[in-house]
């Protein structure tokens, strides 16, 4: 018996090639695009802590300094007796310009202490110490330099501040472990003495590294005798705390990526579910047939998952395949944007993760599975006879419409009330929005009829009968076509939700621009997020710049970063603002009068908007900050709209800046201009009075807004690609559900063939009605897709980043929205409308 | 006489690591080392007239000098050891670049210490190699150090008062010397020559005997030691010429109070180096210089190191007519191989023969290089 149902199974299969491989490519994309994020994501991830922990070697704990480590606290440890190895350490991510332009981070170690920390850093991986002491030496790893095209010998031009400086490369390291070679990939490599006089940071270090023995008790010995030894400026951590502080700033944009994955996959369920149900409701006679001939339920039960099992195995080994070729493409974009706001990563080889691989293969065959679950039900449970009542089952639907409508309001509130009852939380966010749709879903039958009614009497006014057998037809197939239009419905407005959010920041931060970049001029070195430290304009340049006859007030901003007594650090700017562009900030909490006539006086502070929410600050907190003078409580005095850091910044004015750090230099300079000055004229003449050596970036206010949208446009690439996915996979689904839905009534329509209708009035019947299906979808998709955007833009941005967005619905999403549900519909119509118009009558009405 | 060791160091940096293999490899580079220093160097062309205290500290004009002391010492029960603490220094350019930095330097420094235990037979070696910047390494005349981080020789060499200080793990050693012999200028008045080209040549004076007291601790045991030690005081801008392969160095302590340096060019063809020379000392007398013709030194026994492979003479038979002297040459401990950036033998020594017919004893260094 058994062998006689799996030769049944095979040969409906078989017979069916087009729906079957819908579905394994159904399933293929939904994992694909689970394993493509997760492999990105975790492949940038693994490629930092790599390289973090090969940057530090085998250092266990590493001395930290406000603003830096003095070098002398280097000596005080070098010149003790019996302490453990310490190596001296300054390090800063650096913009290259010549022989590429490439971000690396500089290096700069002291050989002779080098040994017991770095590996690299050893003559068996090439490396001299002593070319190092020539002064410009700088090592690279051959594949670094090969990605380069340096060669030895040739000047590696990078930019400090606004300032070029050079080295020579002298030689190549081979590493000589997969941890080296990490280490050393964007790294280059240079003395002390050359770091220190490149960054011109006379006297200072970065950190110092620490080797501790591995017994606590010697380890407290040494670490208490240390401690004893450095200044009170500087404290001992564990190494690792420095990589764990960046892999927390990426946290969120990590569960984002993943949650838009599974949003994928979600999508794939449905479309699975859809497949399936058809390949079970197909057979309905047959199962009538096999129940009358002796199987039992429980082999029908089995049967129909074996198929499910052996469509998700496949589409799951495919899909493993898929997502690594995606992969390769994601990872690109997701260390660009990694590499844009938060640090530097390269990620040279993907990490392959065996969760990844076991959890995408639990999606996918686990999906499958539960898609054919209730499929499987249905066909065991129903009597032989009921089975081969075509009929039967859509009145068993339709007496449930009104149950599942109950159950999809029911699972609404339910969504909505965890919404508001999960905080700050970010996965019960993602649950609760998975929420929603399944009740959008649920509620798809009902609306379906409902809609069907109302659009019958204008479908028959417009096109006759025609018009009313394709309505019709939808509604007496509601089993089959409602789960179409809810699995289109649903893919659609995940899309539709994703386009609405990127638009709505989009012209949410377009504002932004517009209203807070209000100088004429704005004047910057060319620095990236990771490097902006060193970012500082020579005083040449800011007296050159700011003594333009046509310059009527400057604001200038330097970007600093606040060490709090914590030991967490705080992204800041330190700005002596020009009235006009005072005005520009918009306060979300705070008395602009108050805030502005305290900014200056006291230690105060104000904080963008993510800061306030990441570490949930309001007017009259306080933030304890380590100043050059020891710590002070510094007072926030409001908070400001801010779109340029996930992680939140904070402002504080120059005048409190220089009290407390002592330090003159600027990041950027904004200038106002004389009423009626030329501006293009103004900029080509301040360009050209760039001092000799300076790189600088010299822009309008427009253009800056202009750049500031490419990075904004980068960023959210991946997300493009991924809501371009979850149409794809949305389009395969229903593609294959449509189809098999309208082969399943060639016979219906053989009878409208014999009873005289046309073979282009069959196609136009079948393409209406395929087509009315997509409308449908598109149709539910357009609220589904705005309740879905909003939950997106007010929790999980906001759970997730902290930004109050300006919801921008823009009539173009929903358009699009539609017209993919409808061209997808009439794509999947084409086939069968082609088809049926050919049999001719009697073949198809020959099983009657 | 350890000319040539320090100019090894540029090479040797090439091993801050403890890479073996490495080393080997960039000592092989032997005609690396040959190359002409850089003529911006001071040389030592002519004798000159030392001026202390000035000359017992750095001559940063020169490429190369060092710092030497070597010793021999014993405990209450006449457990008996030896001791090496050498400071280095090398200029790798005669200018620092052009940094805006305190850690840019010209000079390296480097430093090893020893202990040999002649009744356990071990040996024990470490090195360290330090940037002459920041005061993490350097040296001054006066008052008088040369350090390198927490290893330390200081005091006032002229009126004969040295504390010498090193611990590196469980070794450690701090010496009080007091000189028992007056200074003692090598070569022709201080100049040593190493070679034929002018220049190669070094200033050189030693300070043959100093009464050495102090603690050692070795494997956890700290004792109160006593004995005697040598300093060697050495300044060049010198090189290798072409054929010379290394060479054998004594400094050999008589106990009637007579000291013998003696050093042996070694060619690559086997035959004696006409630089190779002796000096005879005995406290209140003018020293003798004695030409390589006026000695004799014979290999009786061979060591071969276990780990390098590398087989060292370890007995000896010195005899120099002109003074009636005769005597056997004999490591305390024979495997006293360095087997640190450079490899080479650096070990104590007992002497036992007769000088003008009397038997006589002492002790000594013997330094074995390019074997």
């Amino acid at each position: 018996m058994i062998s006689l149902l799996s030769r049944a199974s095979l040969r409906y299969l078989s017979r069916h090639p087009a729906q079957l491989v819908l579905a394994i490519l159904g399933v293929a994309v939904g994992v694909a695009v689970v394993v493509g994020i997760d492999t990105a994501g975790a492949s940038a991830r693994r490629s930092f802590e790599l390289a973090t922990r090969a940057l530090s070697g085998s250092a266990t704990h590493v001395v930290r300094g406000t603003p830096s480590v003095p070098e002398e606290a280097y000596t005080a440890l070098a010149l003790e007796s019996g302490l453990p190895p310490a190596a001296p350490v300054v390090q800063r991510s650096l913009a290259l310009v010549s022989p590429a332009s490439r971000t690396l981070d500089l290096l700069g170690v002291d050989p002779f202490a080098e040994g017991p920390f770095r590996s690299y850093t050893s003559a068996s991986a090439g490396f001299d110490g002593a070319a190092l002491l020539r002064g410009d030496g700088a090592w690279l790893s051959r594949t670094t330099a090969g990605e380069l095209g340096a060669k030895i010998g040739d000047e590696l031009i990078f930019l400090v501040g606004s300032q070029r400086r050079s080295v020579r490369l002298a030689g190549l390291v081979d590493p000589q472990s997969e941890l080296a070679s990490a280490a050393l990939a964007d790294v280059v490599l240079v003395d002390i003495s050359t770091a220190q006089s490149m960054l011109a940071i006379r006297g200072q270090l970065t950190r110092i590294d620490l080797a501790l023995p591995a017994a606590e008790q010697e380890r407290s010995a040494a670490l208490a005798r240390i401690s004893g030894l450095l200044p009170a400026s500087c404290a001992v951590e564990p190494a690792s705390r420095r990589s764990e502080t960046l892999a927390g700033m990426t946290r969120a944009f990590d569960i984002n990526l993943r949650a838009l994955g599974f949003l994928a996959l979600l999508v794939g369920v449905f479309l699975v579910y859809n497949t399936m149900t058809f390949a079970v409701v197909q057979r309905r006679p047959l199962w009538g047939t096999l129940r009358s001939i002796g199987a039992t339920r429980g082999e029908l039960f089995r049967l129909v998952c074996a198929e499910a099992l052996a469509i998700g195995a496949l589409g799951t080994v495919l899909g493993l395949g898929l997502g690594m070729l995606l992969a390769q493409a994601l990872v690109r974009l997701v260390t660009q944007t990694i590499n844009d706001l938060y640090y530097v990563v390269s990620v040279r080889e993907l990490s392959l993760e065996p969760e990844v691989f076991a959890e995408a293969a639990a999606l996918g065959i686990g999906a499958t599975l539960l898609g054919a679950m209730f499929p499987a039900l249905d066909a065991m449970r129903t009597a032989p006879r009921a089975i081969l009542d075509r009929a039967a089952q859509e009145s068993r639907l339709r007496a449930r419409i009104g149950w599942l409508a109950l159950f999809g309001l029911l699972a609404g509130t339910a969504s909505i009330a965890l919404l508001q009852a999960s905080g700050q939380n970010l996965p019960l966010g993602f649950a609760a929005l998975f929420l929603m749709l399944f009740a959008a879903a649920l509620l798809v039958p009902g609306a379906t009829t409902v809609l069907c009614r109302l659009i019958a009497p204008v479908a028959g006014a417009l096109a006759g009968s025609l018009g009313r057998i394709a309505t019709r037809g939808i509604t007496s197939h509601l089993a089959r076509s409602s789960v179409a239009i809810a699995a289109l419905a649903i893919a659609l407005s995940a899309t539709a939700g994703m386009g609405i959010l990127v638009d709505s920041f989009r012209s949410t931060v377009v504002r932004w621009l517009d209203t807070t970049l209000v100088a004429d001029v704005y004047i910057s070195s060319p620095s990236t997020f990771s490097n902006r430290e060193s970012a500082v304009l020579s005083d040449e340049l800011v007296t050159r710049m700011s003594s333009d006859a046509r310059v009527r007030g400057t604001t200038t901003f330097r970007d600093i970063d606040l060490e709090l007594a914590s030991g967490d650090k705080v992204f800041a700017t330190a700005a002596a603002l020009h009235p006009k562009s005072r005005d520009a900030y918009r306060f979300l909490a705070g008395d602009p009068a108050r805030i502005w006539s305290s900014f200056t006086e006291r230690d105060t502070l104000i904080v963008s908007e993510s800061l306030a929410r990441h570490r949930s600050l309001q007017p009259g907190s306080t933030l304890d900050v380590r100043t050059a003078n020891g710590v002070r409580p510094f007072e926030v005095l409001g908070v400001f709209r801010d779109y340029s850091s996930d992680q939140g910044w904070a402002m504080l004015s120059r005048e409190t800046w220089l009290r407390g750090w002592n330090d003159p230099r600027i990041s950027a300079l904004g200038l106002f201009l004389e009423p009626g000055s030329d501006l293009g004229a103004a900029i080509a003449d301040l360009r050209a009075s760039v001092p000799e050596g300076d790189i600088v970036k010299v822009r309008s206010g427009e253009e800056l807004v202009t750049a500031s949208m490419e990075v904004f446009d980068r960023t959210f690439s991946v997300t493009r690609v991924l809501r371009l996915l979850a149409g794809v996979v949305a389009i395969l689904g229903v593609v294959g559900a449509l189809l098999a839905m309208e082969l399943e009534r060639e016979r219906e329509m053989g009878v409208l063939r014999a009873i005289g209708l046309s073979p282009a009035g069959l196609k136009r019947v079948v393409l209406g009605q395929t087509g009315l299906l997509g409308a449908l979808a598109g149709l539910f998709a357009v609220p589904i897709g705005i309740a879905v955007a909003m939950v997106l833009i007010l929790v999980i941005n906001a759970r997730s980043f902290g930004w109050t967005l300006d919801i921008q619905i823009s009539p173009r999403v929903l358009a699009e929205t539609f017209a993919i549900a409808l061209a997808s519909a009439l794509i999947a119509g084409a086939y069968p409308a082609w088809r049926m118009a050919r049999l001719s009558p009697a073949q198809t009405l020959r099983g009657e | 006489m350890r000319v040539h060791l320090a100019c090894l160091l540029l090479a040797l940096l090439a091993a801050c690591s403890d890479e073996r293999e490495s080393v080997r490899a960039s000592l092989d580079v032997g005609d690396l080392l040959s190359a002409p220093a850089d003529p911006r160097f001071e040389r030592a062309l002519e004798p000159r007239e030392f001026s202390f205290p000035a000359d017992h500290g750095p001559h940063p004009g020169f490429q190369t000098e060092w710092w030497y002391f070597t010793g021999t010492l014993a405990d209450a029960t006449g457990h008996e050891f030896g001791y090496q603490l050498t400071f280095f220094r090398r200029a790798l350019a005669p200018e620092a670049p052009a940094l805006d930095s305190a850690w840019a330097t010209k000079d390296i420094y480097m430093a090893h210490f020893t202990l040999a235990d002649a009744r356990n037979g071990t040996f024990e070696a470490r090195e360290r190699f330090e940037r002459g910047a920041l005061d993490l390494a350097g040296a001054r005349a006066t008052p008088w150090r040369v350090w390198l981080r927490d290893w330390s020789v200081e005091g006032d060499l002229d009126a004969g008062n040295v504390r010498l200080r090193a611990q590196d793990g469980d070794l450690e050693l701090d010496l009080a010397l007091r000189s028992t012999s007056a200074l003692v200028k090598q070569g022709e008045r201080g100049l040593s020559r190493k070679g034929a080209a002018p220049g190669n040549a070094s200033y050189y004076y030693s300070i043959p005997r100093m009464r050495s007291e102090g603690t050692l601790a070795l494997r956890g045991e700290r004792r109160a030691v006593s004995g005697e030690s040598w300093f060697d005081r050495e300044w060049s801008t010198s090189a290798l010429e072409e054929g010379q392969v290394g060479w054998d160095w004594f400094a050999l302590r008589l106990e009637d109070g007579s000291e013998l340096m003696l050093y042996r060019m070694r060619r690559s063809d086997v035959s004696l180096d006409p630089f190779s020379s002796a000096i005879f000392t005995r406290n209140g007398l003018e020293p003798r210089a004695l030409g390589s013709s006026e000695f004799t030194l014979r290999e009786t026994a061979h060591w071969t190191s276990p780990s390098s492979g590398a087989s060292y003479p370890s007995r000896w038979t010195i005899e120099v007519p002109a003074l009636g002297l005769a005597c056997e040459v004999e490591p305390l401990v024979a495997d006293c191989e360095l087997r640190v950036a450079v490899r080479y033998w650096e070990g104590a020594v007992r002497v036992s023969g007769t000088l003008d017919a009397r038997a006589i004893s002492g002790r000594g260094f013997v330094e074995l290089t390019g074997y």
